[in-house]
């Protein structure tokens, strides 16, 4: 039987999304929040914030979404190990359905706590990963998985990254996040269509989806008009919203839709209002 | 765990991080010995995407000198 579809948005502690969500947990359409856990280890969460994990946390519709591990590191550093050590006491304190993080890397060297790059895909890349996807589910103690990424050095990188998600998933059994504007954006940089991009993941382990808005910036060749980019900024794109129906189709493990926006991006109201027709929107789409 | 690909990274890092043309960037993941095992794998790499890691890496990435 397929699982029972929940809509939710990713948890920010700042003040434009304190005043939307009061609106937004009101409406009754809220089923299930998003939590970026290591944004905030090292600073203090509001306490309405705390109040919103607790809750959800007890419904058990609590999801946390790692964004600092890099998992596709060659190597794992002592940054990393200590990551992994926060996680686990988080882990005791915020009850998690699950745990994800991305894929990709940005730790090497002395460079840590960046965005998330492609890297190729061989033996050593695969062990890696899954050597961290195995240090994740061993301190959370739950389902694991990680989200595609919307950078791709290459057409290869494009090609390529349904195959390398699934060889890093595959021995866990751990499921995979498919971010439909990560999918808009290679889809739109490197003209392929979104649809038949998506068949390229191992949709059968896709539990979530997320949307998001994102920006255009100029490209630097000419070689195509502009570039896609992974922004968080901005209205969700009607081409995005279309997705969902389509995923919805293909996944069918899929559980929980979640709008995501990066805090501080929503200090006008119309931009405040524009997220809440999105929630909405994607709302309606999970519950056809 | 892999020492050649952590090498790599490392050095695709330090190469996003310099103050350099995505030509530029380019030109010496095809020449600078340190990426001769990918090789295969930079030579694809697009000159528009090269421009948004090195603004990724730049804007995002902080280097500390603590592990």
């Amino acid at each position: 039987m397929a699982p029972s579809l929940k809509t939710g948005f990713s948890l920010m502690p700042t003040d434009d999304f304190y005043s939307v969500l009061l609106n937004l947990l009101d409406s009754g359409k809220v089923d299930v929040v998003e939590w970026s856990f290591d944004m905030s280890w090292d600073t203090t969460t509001p306490d309405w914030c705390e109040s919103i994990l607790a809750e959800f946390g007890k419904r058990e519709s609590l999801l946390g979404h790692g964004v600092r591990f890099s998992p596709l590191s060659g190597k794992r550093s002592a940054r990393q190990e200590r990551w992994l050590q926060l996680l686990e006491k988080d882990c005791r304190h915020h009850k998690y359905l699950h745990v994800s993080e991305h894929f990709g890397f940005f730790e090497a060297g002395s460079y840590a706590d960046g965005a998330p790059l492609p890297l190729p895909m061989n033996d050593g890349s695969i062990g890696a990963g899954r050597s961290s996807l195995q240090a994740l589910r061993d301190v959370c103690k739950t389902q694991v998985g990680l989200e595609n990424l919307a950078m791709a050095f290459s057409v290869n990188d494009v090609r390529q990254q349904g195959d390398f998600l699934e060889a890093l998933l595959e021995p866990l059994d751990a499921f995979l996040i498919l971010d439909l504007h990560n999918l808009f954006c290679q889809s739109v940089n490197f003209d392929i269509p979104a649809a038949e991009l998506m068949n390229s993941y191992p949709l059968h382990r896709v539990k979530e989806i997320h949307i998001s808005g994102g920006s255009w910036s100029s490209s630097n060749t000419g070689q195509r008009k502009h570039v896609r980019r992974d922004t968080h900024d901005g209205p969700v794109p009607d081409e995005v919203f279309g997705l969902v129906s389509v995923a919805r189709a293909k996944c069918p493990q899929l559980e929980f839709a979640i709008l995501e926006r990066l805090g501080n991006t929503m200090d006008d109201p119309a931009d405040q209002s524009q997220y809440m027709d999105d929630f909405h929107r994607l709302w309606s789409l999970m519950n056809e | 765990m892999s020492e050649s690909l952590y090498n790599f990274q490392k050095a695709l890092l330090d190469l996003l991080n310099e103050d350099l043309e995505p030509s530029q960037i380019m030109q010496r993941l095809q020449s600078d010995s340190q990426f001769e095992s990918f090789r295969d794998y930079t030579k694809d790499f697009d000159l528009d995407m090269i421009a948004v890691a090195a603004e990724l890496a730049k804007k995002w990435g902080q280097q500390t000198d603590s592990f």
